[in-house]
């Protein structure tokens, strides 16, 4: 192909991924992703091979210390081994179960929006983590309507798609329970969830929000989504 | 006094993934995180703070992961061949073929996109517990996703249309 990012670009775009970028090389790579059609998907596709990599992570760890056969001098340790990893097994299944209800707890590092300056151009692709919703997938839609689609996940059903296209166009409908649209940086961003309860899902839609727009506050954002894990109200629909 | 292993709890799943990744069988990897939370909670000396202590979890379960891959003698597996990035989208990369991809990659593949993307390590905590430079790290990652893309492409499965909701 004849545009084939160079393995410079390819290591920039692996960088950028994992938010390892220095902020002067962040924004010149970001620039050329604006225009160079084939470096935004080749980071679509790096973003996306990351995300459903961290997928594969989440199944439980279904681990039990033997203890049978440890001799009894060591039996404290074996004794602790095994009630720390089932305390472990226990935070492991009930995160898992209370993160899609909004009840798992915030993780340490701050939401920070990622930036993908591609189509359509200088879109802000929020962070949800801290809401118990990963970002599951990312594609790019250079057709009539330029337009990106976000989509993000709980481990037991919460879905939320996100679509940003350039304000002024017409973009086709998307079915869901709840949505909110708004505009930045001559973008509409539109939010649309399957099943959420509505009071969660204007807590996210707001941090969701604020992270498309300039100047955001990373803390103030960070409590908005640690207010939508305060509830136990499962996504149905 | 301060529990030294309080974070053992929280970083078990992503140890559990790390070796299961790396090994590329679940039962195996169990197995081994098992022996190697025994073997950290009777250590005498224990980091003091989290992300040494985290650091520290990983190289004993790292280790332990080589020895077994030493063990079983696995053969090198060639890298595969350069692949256009671009061609591929959402649907093609999904769960079941990232984690067939990821079986049939180089060990040291898999050890650094365990390391980047399942345990969630920066460039520089990863380069800290390879004892390699962080550039070795950034080309290494580069090199490990265009292999597993490229995995992904040889494979002949094709995912079934991934469940929303």
């Amino acid at each position: 192909m004849d545009n084939d990012p160079n393995q410079d670009d390819l290591l920039k775009l692996n960088a950028l991924v994992d938010g390892e970028l220095a902020p002067a090389e962040r924004a010149e790579i970001a620039a050329r992703l604006a225009v160079e059609r084939d470096l935004a998907r080749a980071y679509a596709v790096l973003a996306q091979l990351k995300a459903t990599i961290g997928e594969t992570a989440d199944e439980p760890a279904p681990i039990v210390l033997p203890v049978a056969r440890r001799p009894f001098a060591r039996g404290l340790f074996a004794a602790a081994a095994c009630l720390i990893i089932a305390i472990g097994l226990a935070i492991v299944v009930t995160r898992t179960m209370l993160a899609d209800s909004g009840m798992e707890s915030a993780t340490a590092e701050g939401p920070t929006a990622i930036t993908l300056a591609s189509l359509p151009a200088g879109t802000n692709i929020p962070r949800l983590d801290t809401a118990g919703l990963k970002l599951i997938g990312l594609a790019i839609d250079p057709g009539g309507v330029p337009m990106m689609t976000a989509t993000y996940r709980g481990p037991h059903g919460c879905r939320l798609d996100l679509r940003a296209w350039p304000t002024g166009a017409k973009a086709p409908p998307l079915d869901g329970t709840s949505r909110r649209t708004w505009t930045a940086a001559g973008l509409t961003y539109e939010l649309v969830a399957h099943g959420m309860p509505k009071w969660r899902f204007a807590i996210i839609a707001g941090a969701a929000e604020q992270q498309t727009q300039l100047g955001a506050d990373p803390e103030r954002v960070d409590r908005r989504l640690r207010e939508a894990n305060n509830g136990l109200h499962p996504c149905v629909g | 006094m301060r529990d030294p292993h309080a974070g053992l709890t929280s970083l078990l799943p992503r140890l559990f993934a790390f070796a299961r990744t790396m090994l590329g069988d679940s039962d195996t990897a169990r197995d081994l995180v098992q022996e190697a939370a025994a073997r950290a909670l009777a250590a005498r000396r224990v980091p003091d703070d989290p992300p040494a202590y985290r650091a520290w979890m990983f190289r004993i379960v790292r280790n332990a992961a080589l020895d077994e891959l030493r063990r079983l003698k696995h053969p090198p597996i060639e890298d595969h061949a350069p692949v256009d990035l671009w061609r591929y989208d959402d649907v093609r990369i999904a769960k079941i073929t990232v984690e067939q991809g990821l079986a049939t990659l180089a060990p040291l593949h898999r050890e650094i996109i365990s390391l980047i993307d399942i345990a969630g390590f920066s460039y520089g905590e990863a380069a800290e517990l390879l004892e390699v430079p962080v550039g070795t790290i950034m080309s290494r990652i580069a090199r490990a996703r265009g292999a597993l893309l490229a995995a992904i492409e040889a494979s002949s499965v094709r995912p079934l249309k991934s469940r929303h909701g």
